[in-house]
């Protein structure tokens, strides 16, 4: 689409770059305007589009078109608001919650830590070795309390024997280590054990 | 009467008659910005919204001391272009949406203005966006140099100078319709 050539008033023109631009932009117009006529043309260009979105702007501004629109920002506030506030106090529920699950953990925890730990101290205060070969495994157990060490003996621990093992009722159970002792003996102090050979 | 200051100051405190002071101080010149680059009232709208939205959420981190005219404009510029250059990506804008102008004018210009209104706007979306907002600022919305230095919070020098590249650009962009016109 072609725009067809329009005759401007150039005295119009330049009264225009006067009155509505600075004095420093007035004075680079007129210049322009005298020594480009190219310049005058897009000054002329911008100015009749510059006065024509005006004139549009305006008479949209005259139909008082914001006149409600504090009524939706507080609309879109309040729904917001009324969301974050449900979410806070989600939250805060959530925290309260939570701290209760950290102090029932801190009381279970603390409760099982000290069992945990007198049971920690036990064991610490013995000296428990495992030993096997081919015939026979040996558990040592070196108590505290008696200063003696005990000595686990199983032979045969072959899977289906430790099964019969178990049906003997003679047998003690060493539930910590899930199996069988056939003997228990007290015999000497552990550095006296030699296990190099048979045991 | 309370000044802008002020009212930031009340507003992030959590004040809501002082953020409704604010959005009522600045809608229209935010409406202003934002329906000049779009051209319609329901995208110029809905924007205004957000951008107090957004003002709103920034109001506990916002520096009191800014000139809150300066950044109202700025930001509905940007987010006007923005909008703009979206909805022209998706084709929605065409010649018959340019709005009816000159009215004081016959009914001849009016057509001549529409279409030069119209290229303008075309070329608009076809140059860079720091000189698409300038040309914005100045030939939209009719913002002396001053202002326009205080909105884009430059020196008036880079306000001229960014014009004339900006003013030149467009005749680029219009190419052979620019002698025609």
């Amino acid at each position: 689409m072609k725009f067809r050539r329009k005759q401007w008033d150039r005295r119009e023109l330049e009264r225009y770059l006067e009155d509505t631009m600075p004095p420093i932009e007035g004075s680079l117009g007129e210049k322009e305007l005298e020594e480009n006529p190219l310049r005058y043309k897009t000054a002329r260009f911008f100015q009749s589009v510059r006065l024509s979105i005006k004139e549009s702007i305006d008479r949209e501004m005259a139909e008082r078109p914001t006149q409600y629109l504090w009524e939706s920002i507080r609309a879109d506030l309040g729904q917001k608001e009324s969301l974050v506030s449900l979410v806070r106090k989600k939250v805060l529920s959530w925290r309260a919650g939570l701290v209760m699950c950290v102090l029932c953990l801190m009381v279970v925890g603390t409760y099982n830590f000290f069992e945990h730990k007198a049971s920690v101290n036990v064991a610490n205060e013995c000296y428990v070795e495992y030993l096997e070969n081919r015939t026979n495994h040996v558990m040592i157990f070196k108590g505290t309390d008696d200063g003696l060490t005990y000595i686990w003996l199983q032979e045969n621990p072959d899977p289906v024997m430790n099964k019969n093992l178990e049906d003997d009722k003679n047998l003690k159970p060493i539930h910590s280590f899930g199996f069988h002792s056939r003997d228990i003996a007290v015999v000497k102090p552990l550095r006296d054990v030699d296990f190099s050979g048979r045991v | 009467m309370f000044n802008d200051k002020e009212l930031l100051l009340r507003a992030s405190k959590g004040d809501r008659e002082a953020f409704r002071m604010i959005v009522e101080a600045h809608k229209d010149r935010v409406y202003r910005a934002l329906f000049g680059v779009l051209r319609s009232r329901e995208d110029a709208l809905d924007i205004s919204q957000d951008i107090f939205l957004k003002l709103y959420q920034r109001l506990p981190k916002m520096d009191t001391g800014i000139h809150l005219a300066s950044w109202l404009y700025r930001v509905a510029v940007n987010a006007g272009i923005d909008q703009y250059r979206k909805r022209r990506r998706e084709k929605k804008v065409s010649l018959d949406e340019s709005l009816p102008l000159a009215s004081k004018v016959d009914p001849k210009s009016q057509i001549e203005n529409k279409e030069l209104v119209e290229r303008f706007y075309q070329a608009l979306s076809q140059i860079g966006k720091k000189h698409s907002r300038i040309l914005v600022l100045r030939e939209i919305q009719g913002l002396d140099y001053d202002s326009i230095a205080k909105v884009l919070n430059c020196s008036m020098g880079t306000v001229m100078s960014r014009l004339y590249y900006a003013r030149r650009k467009v005749v680029n962009v219009l190419g052979d319709d620019f002698y025609e016109i």
